[in-house]
């Protein structure tokens, strides 16, 4: 018995012994760490020249943001990253990062030099890691051509520089959705595209049906309770959230002032609900769905009312009056290169490669189904209700790229909503934000 | 000189025993607390190396709207939460203990549990549902059923932070009632069946030879409670973000806010030092009051 036992272990030990060699073998599919960052950093020379690759021996890592569920993403990227491993002889390792987490993740990544090569990014946390010098300028690996390619290239500047490459977007405006049955029913036959008229068919809407939510915007503590109502209003005024040369925020403007105005009026005449205080974004598109709301601002309807069982209309077009720019906002997340990858060259051709065409469009048909960032990709959303939007992408504003603008953001949340709530006057709510951006900047 | 040998071995042994222990407490608990207060004095922002900066977050603290709504909230959230969680948790434990102490018992017991065992974010999503706006909302039709208009529960400040410590209370009460259960359930029984003989009834049971015999479980779970309320966090989280406006924002909230996504890991220390400086007052108070009526 001992001796089976022994023989067993020894059996186990030179298993063991054996696996550790193969993971320290330079041919191994998944060479170890410190191998790669050797590779890395001296190019492979005994090796045939035919059968070199680009990038043999490299390890990168790519953090991206989940769409469906954290491990199908995972498994897409996965296995869309295969072909990219075969043809450059990198080896990729995806992590799909929650929204929730990103900040805090990426700062204490960055702090332990421990962050991945490409990074998923969006503008309310941008900033603090292009400021502390994180991130690459990579307007110098795009070429003429491929600038030429791009549809929201000039969104995503920071003072001259291009740290951030838009990755996805270009279709989730957050514009008006209007149940036309119901606007039909009280007389209103047109979408709105000015404010009074907006005014005007919340009037009529109110008197004929008060049994149903006239306006319904999200308005709880996410952002879309900013970027839904003040941002959207805000930027119909012909204002912005910082000046044009990125070095205040501009929140207590005569523009900002008109916005939060307006959101007062649709309060004060009973149009908007304060019902949108305690209803979440999904609760606001239920009921939209159920036919409880004539009006609301959502994003990318096609989404969720496919199958309504009325008309509906989606629309991007209102402005402050007539002789103004309709407008709203438009997210784009992007991707970005981390300033301390060891082989920048290597990480910029995984990003071109995450957005290729063939990637993304089995991206839009897995996955999740995206605007057209770069022209070449196909047009996956045929939805009619969509053609307002790519119709127009010079109606789109994206947030800026400023300092702490989560928590400019977050003030302008509570503030809007001490301001539904009759607690603030829109005066008082834009002084108390602007207070708080200006704490931001210095 | 023989004695005094074996002390010392005795004492080198009883250190070995806890150095393990003293180790892992001071790296996971007595390190971050002491660079919590260093960095409180500090303009720490995670990037860059942090600045010496006195009392300047203190100050800041103290006059920022936010932080004053987060403390005023986290003390109503205590002051009310304590009391009814510890006596609803109180008054089942006791229910069982003299009724049901049976198959039945045990099953409320298990049922009371399961809340216990949920993620609170999830809990607060779910109840974020119940508890919506609309007509249609779980809570709004029960009320309508008894002709009573609906009302915004999480979307007006009125009701907001109550709505907040009932799903708390429904979270926590089973484990309360668990460790007081078992609390009773050492209680000799001779007690109460000499006091029956006496002609006691079962309040004055409950009142005389119950309440006293439970003194140090109860201590145990007030100051567990206490300290629990005041870490307030995952519920505001997820059902209302802190609204509408300030009304159910927290101070752990708060650190959150100022340090994970602002950055700002000096004020939000600052914040943090606040909030440890309380729990630590209320505890000695409440220890003091222990004493004192001992």
């Amino acid at each position: 018995m001992k001796k089976a036992l022994a023989f067993l272990l020894v059996l186990i030990m030179v298993f063991a012994m054996a696996a550790c060699t193969a993971k320290a073998d330079p041919s191994s599919s998944e060479p170890a760490a410190a191998e790669t960052t050797e590779a890395t950093e001296t190019p492979a020379v005994d090796v045939e020249a035919e059968n070199v690759k680009a990038y043999e021996g490299v390890t990168l890592k790519v953090w991206l943001a989940p769409f469906v569920r954290d491990d199908v993403d995972q498994s897409f990227w996965s296995n869309q990253l295969d072909a990219f491993e075969t043809e450059t002889g990198a080896t990729v390792e995806v992590e799909i990062v929650g929204w929730g987490d990103m900040a805090t993740k990426y700062l204490t990544a960055f702090m332990s030099d421990s962050a991945a090569d490409v990074l998923y990014m969006t503008n309310e946390i941008a900033y603090d890691f292009i400021n502390q010098g994180c991130l690459t300028d990579l307007e110098s690996y795009w070429s003429a051509d491929e600038i030429e390619n791009e549809n929201y290239w000039d969104t995503t500047y920071y003072r001259d520089k291009h740290y951030l490459i838009p990755f996805l977007g270009g279709n989730s405006q957050r514009g008006f959705i209007y149940n036309m049955d119901i606007l039909n029913e009280c007389g209103v036959d047109k979408v709105p595209t000015t404010w009074d008229e907006l005014l005007d068919a919340c009037e009529k809407i109110h008197s004929a049906r008060p049994d149903i939510y006239t306006l319904l915007n999200p308005m709880t503590g996410n952002n879309n309770a900013f970027l839904t109502n003040m941002l959207g209003f805000l930027y119909q005024a012909g204002g912005s959230m910082v000046n044009d040369e990125g070095t205040a925020y501009t929140l207590n403007t005569p523009e900002a002032l008109d916005a939060m105005t307006f959101i007062q009026t649709l309060v004060d005449n009973g149009y908007l609900s304060t019902d949108c205080l305690g209803l979440d974004d999904s609760s606001i598109r239920d009921l939209f769905g159920e036919g409880k709301v004539a009006i609301s601002v959502v994003d990318a309807p096609y989404i969720y009312f496919e199958e309504a069982p009325f008309a509906w209309q989606f629309s991007t077009e209102l402005a402050k009056s007539k002789n103004e720019q309709s407008a709203c906002f438009a997210p784009i997340d992007t991707l970005a290169v981390n300033a301390k990858t060891k082989n920048t060259d290597a990480a910029v051709a995984l990003l071109k490669y995450l957005r290729s065409d063939e990637v993304m469009t089995a991206f839009f048909t897995d996955v999740y189904a995206g605007g057209q960032i770069l022209k070449s990709y196909p047009n996956m959303i045929t939805d009619e209700h969509m053609d307002d939007v790519f119709a127009h992408p010079e109606r789109a504003f994206v947030l800026p790229i400023a300092p702490n603008l989560q928590v400019v953001v977050d003030s302008c949340i509570n503030n809007q909503q001490l301001m539904v709530m009759g607690q603030l006057t829109p005066e008082e709510a834009l002084l108390q934000i602007q207070a708080e951006a200006d704490k931001a900047f210095n | 000189m023989k004695l005094k040998s074996k002390t010392l071995k005795q004492q080198i042994t009883g250190y070995s025993f806890i150095l393990p222990s003293l180790i892992l407490l001071s790296v996971f608990v007595i390190a971050p607390i002491l660079l919590t207060f260093y960095y409180s004095m500090t303009d720490y922002n995670g990037f860059q190396a942090p600045a010496w900066a006195g009392f300047k977050n203190f100050k800041e603290a103290f006059s920022d709207l936010s932080v004053q709504a987060a403390l005023k909230n986290t003390f109503v959230f205590t002051v009310i939460s304590v009391p009814v969680e510890i006596s609803v948790s109180l008054l089942c434990a006791a229910l069982i203990a003299a009724r049901y102490r049976n198959k039945f018992g045990e099953f409320v017991r298990g049922v009371m549990f399961i809340p216990v065992l949920c993620s609170s974010a999830l809990i607060g999503t779910i109840f974020a549902y119940l508890f919506a706006a609309n007509q249609d909302a779980f809570f709004n039709m029960l009320l309508q059923t008894f002709g009573i208009e609906k009302v915004n529960w999480l979307g007006s400040e009125k009701t907001a932070l109550g709505v907040i410590i009932f799903v708390n209370a429904w979270k926590d009460i089973g484990y309360y009632m668990v460790i007081i259960y078992a609390g009773i359930m050492d209680i000799p029984n001779d007690l109460y069946e000499a006091s029956a003989i006496d002609g006691a009834t079962r309040w004055q049971q409950f009142l005389k030879i119950t309440i006293p015999n439970l003194r140090s479980v109860l201590f145990m779970i007030i100051t567990v409670c206490t300290i629990w309320s005041f870490q307030l966090f995952d519920l505001a989280y997820s059902m209302t973000a802190g609204g509408p406006g300030h009304a159910t924002t927290s101070l752990v909230y708060q650190v959150y806010l100022q340090g994970f996504r602002s950055f700002k890991f000096g004020y939000a220390s600052a914040i943090a030092v606040i909030l440890f400086v309380l729990v630590l007052v209320i505890n000695i108070i409440q220890k003091l009051f222990m004493k004192e009526t001992d």
